[in-house]
């Protein structure tokens, strides 16, 4: 029996660590880019380089580019029929210079192609930005318009977790301090999907309370948001009667307005902020503060120190597959 | 564990059609609106997505016709095209992003992704001429692809529209709830409806129940009836059959034991008469008592022929408990009886002849059936006259065979053939009891031809003589 556990539990290491080596990058590894058989999106495998930086690097990778390891699966997002006459790097820009046939692909191809090598010679060390020319030109895309010098996150590949991509932001965020009259920053970095307006996001982080547990949260976390709107620089945002409860953290009415009101004006760029509760203004909200008139930013209410080095935080939030078609 | 499932209480419930009928009203009712509640949600949510996604994307076909016929897509820029994706973008909290043939973002109403190219699997699939639709369910919110198609109809753009769904999931949620409280009330109705319905259901049964009860100590005058189902009621009219076979037994028990007793008693009063005679006189002659105890061996002779008769029939009625059937060879079995009653053939002058037609070896028990047959032919010769005769014939076919005892004797008036196989029936008691009979031959002998599954027919002429049939088959069945 003692056995058995053993070599399952062996079996089921190797499988965590075989899991993980897939994704991600070992020392001298490298994710080249493929297309898939339909030709509709790229596809990444991994491999070990023997060069280890430079010009020798990128050709090593570019000629890695033509021969993937599964061909039934996917292929090489180079046609055959575009040749690389010469590749060159200087200041950190690596310059490739394509045949005439280049202009010969369709416009999908060209542009799963531009993607791929960009993303995956932008891994070479000392690689920056890249710049195609075809017969010594400048590349021009379809409409006309010139390709300048590209870097990866120019391109958008979601890789089938959505259309529009995902981003970092980093948020200036506020909460109530110590007696729960005076606000306090803290920085938060989170990950989340462009389609959601920053207002929103702001908004939705607040509701989720501090990190720091010396600050209390302004409104209880099942608030739930029924809708933001901004015009004009002005943002209105209407809750739900939950946002009329206090929370229990000892934060004063005021307080918890000027926090997403500061918040707003620190990250979206909001002047002013109006107050719903289900659709109304003619609220008195937690009793004590009228909603009717619109907020502005209030510095007098923040406490000037900060705490930023101790409540630096990720919130990583993964898209979820939920794929209606 | 075996305790629990053992105990009586759960006994009593598991095998309860109250119980049971109780348990199948539960599931039939609340099962069903399980069903309905999670279809309705279910199919609410994707229904309205898909609804949400088909009315943006009729909007969004209004101006990606817009975007195609004018020449926004290589830069140039329109005051109503802006305002129109303004309003769209607003009407529906959501995001528009409008992508041209060399796939880089021309607009985008949240301003962050602009002349970025994006490659998104299904940006390319649009431009092939394939819509798209991702739902994220974590974000609640909708993605479409509008293909932007020029005056030749060929995909010039793209436009990605994304439109938050978290409205449509408070929606839901709300139906959600109202759905549960009214599952929380068919619920309940329908626990009480199962309630009350097994218990009136079930009550009729117990009538039955207790209409046996009152059985118990005698039979009832009236039939009991219990037509609330035509289960019960042809349980009712089951019961009342057994009950009118089991009264006509115990009537028939009465009368037998009567009847007993009766036949006892007579050579016992007679024993009694004579001995008081005796015993009365002074001086009696050797010779009257002589004569006098004669009578009375003769009368217990008598009792003791009736108690052993009856003590054949008691054992004939026991339904082949008894039974030892063999391969007999019934034309001996016939010669060894018409041997045995030559004697008492001879003292009345009556002639006895057997004729064997055929060898016939059948499945009988052999005492029961020379039991049978003797008393028929003991009969014959009993009740004939002086130089009388008696024909005893055995014939056969392939399935049954045939015992004939004829007699030239005084016959049987008609009304009476009927009841003669009745136990202690005599046609003329006073007639019998000189021959000497119990009124049970008969009655064994039927006894005896019904235990082989055969049958005895008679035919009679008084004055001119009887014929008894009795056939019987040759293969015994059970």
């Amino acid at each position: 029996m003692k056995r058995y556990i053993g070599w399952i539990l062996a079996c089921l290491a190797s499988l965590l660590l075989s899991g993980c080596a897939s994704g991600q990058r070992d020392a001298g590894g490298y994710q080249i880019n493929y297309v898939n058989t339909s030709g509709t999106r790229l596809v990444e495998e991994s491999y070990t380089a023997s060069e280890t930086e430079g010009e020798p690097l990128a050709r090593e990778l570019l000629d890695r580019m033509r021969v993937p390891q599964y061909s039934g699966d996917y292929h090489s997002a180079i046609p055959d029929t575009v040749e690389v006459l010469s590749l060159s790097l200087a200041e950190e820009n690596l310059t490739l210079d394509f045949g005439e046939a280049y202009y010969e692909m369709d416009n999908i191809t060209e542009i799963l192609m531009r993607t791929a090598v960009v993303e995956t010679l932008t891994q070479v060390a000392g690689v920056s930005t890249i710049t195609f020319t075809v017969e010594g030109n400048p590349l021009t895309d379809s409409m006309g318009a010139e390709v300048g010098r590209m870097t990866s996150d120019m391109f958008i590949d979601t890789r089938g977790e959505g259309i529009n991509s995902y981003q970092y932001a980093s948020l200036t965020l506020y909460f109530a301090s110590g007696d729960g009259t005076k606000l306090q920053r803290e920085m938060r970095n989170i990950y989340y999907s462009t389609n959601t307006s920053m207002e929103r996001v702001v908004v939705e982080e607040l509701l989720e309370g501090p990190a720091n547990p010396r600050l209390g949260s302004i409104a209880a976390s099942s608030t739930k948001i029924l809708g933001t709107t901004v015009k004009d620089g002005v943002c209105t945002i209407n809750f739900d009667n939950t946002f009329n409860q206090n929370p229990g953290s000892g934060v004063s009415p005021e307080t918890a307005i000027y926090a997403i009101v500061n918040a707003l004006s620190d990250n979206c760029g909001v002047t002013s902020v109006v107050f719903q509760i289900n659709g109304s203004s003619d609220v008195l909200f937690r009793d004590s503060v009228s909603l009717a008139e619109p907020f502005t930013r209030n510095d007098a209410i923040v406490e000037t120190v900060e705490s930023q080095a101790e409540t630096v935080q990720d919130t990583v939030l993964e898209p979820a597959v939920g794929v209606l078609n | 564990m075996k305790k629990i499932l053992n105990s009586k209480l759960i006994r009593k419930y598991g095998k309860s059609l109250q119980f049971r009928i109780f348990i199948i009203f539960i599931l039939v009712g609340i099962i069903p609106i399980n069903l309905m509640k999670y279809g309705i949600l279910s199919g609410y949510k994707n229904m309205s997505i898909r609804q949400r996604t088909a009315t943006v994307q009729r909007q969004c076909e209004n101006i990606a016709d817009q975007l195609g016929e004018s020449d926004y897509l290589s830069g140039s820029s329109s005051e109503i095209i802006e305002m129109e994706l303004n309003q769209l973008a607003d009407l529906y909290s959501g995001r528009i992003v409008i992508v041209n043939s060399a796939f880089r973002i021309v607009r985008d109403t949240y301003d962050l992704d602009e002349q970025k190219v994006i490659v998104s699997e299904e940006v390319i699939k649009c431009f092939q001429g394939e819509d798209s639709m991702y739902f994220d369910e974590d974000s609640q919110f909708v993605e479409i692809t509008v293909p932007i198609r020029d005056s030749e109809e060929q995909v010039c753009g793209v436009m990605i529209v994304s439109t938050p769904t978290d409205d449509i999931l408070a929606d839901r949620n709300e139906l959600g709830n109202r759905v549960l409280l009214l599952q929380i009330g068919l619920s309940v109705a329908v626990l009480a409806v199962a309630f009350y319905a097994s218990r009136v259901l079930v009550k009729p049964f117990g009538k039955v129940t207790q209409s046996l009860d009152e059985i118990k100590g005698g039979f009832l005058n009236e039939d009991i009836s219990i037509p609330d189902y035509t289960e019960t009621q042809l349980l009712s009219e089951a019961f009342n059959r057994m009950l009118k076979r089991m009264k006509a037994l115990d009537d028939s028990r009465q009368e037998f034991v009567s009847n007993v007793s009766h036949e006892l008693k007579t050579p016992i009063t007679s024993m009694k008469v004579l001995a008081d005679s005796l015993t009365m006189q002074e001086d009696v002659p050797a010779e009257l008592y002589k004569e006098f105890m004669t009578d009375i061996a003769e009368e217990i002779d008598r009792e003791n022929k009736i108690i052993n008769d009856l003590l054949s029939l008691v054992k004939m009625d026991k339904k082949a408990s008894d039974v030892n059937i063999q391969d007999t060879n019934i034309n001996d079995l016939m010669e060894l009886i018409i041997k045995r009653l030559k004697p008492i053939a001879a003292k009345r002058n009556v002639e006895l002849l057997l004729e064997n037609s055929k060898p016939v070896t059948a499945q009988v028990d052999e005492t029961k059936l020379t039991l049978a047959i003797s008393n028929l032919v003991e009969n014959a010769i009993k009740y004939n006259v002086e130089d009388g005769w008696v024909h005893v014939s055995v014939n056969a076919d392939h399935k049954y065979f045939y015992v004939k005892v004829e007699d030239s004797g005084i016959g049987i008036p008609e009304e009476a053939q009927e009841h003669i196989f009745e136990r202690f029936y005599r046609v003329d008691k006073s007639h019998s009891r000189e021959i000497g009979g119990t009124g049970l031959g008969l009655a064994i002998t039927r006894s005896a031809v019904l235990m082989h599954r055969g049958a005895i027919k008679v035919y009679s002429k008084e004055g001119e003589g009887t014929t008894f049939t009795v056939r019987i088959p040759l293969q015994y069945v059970e």
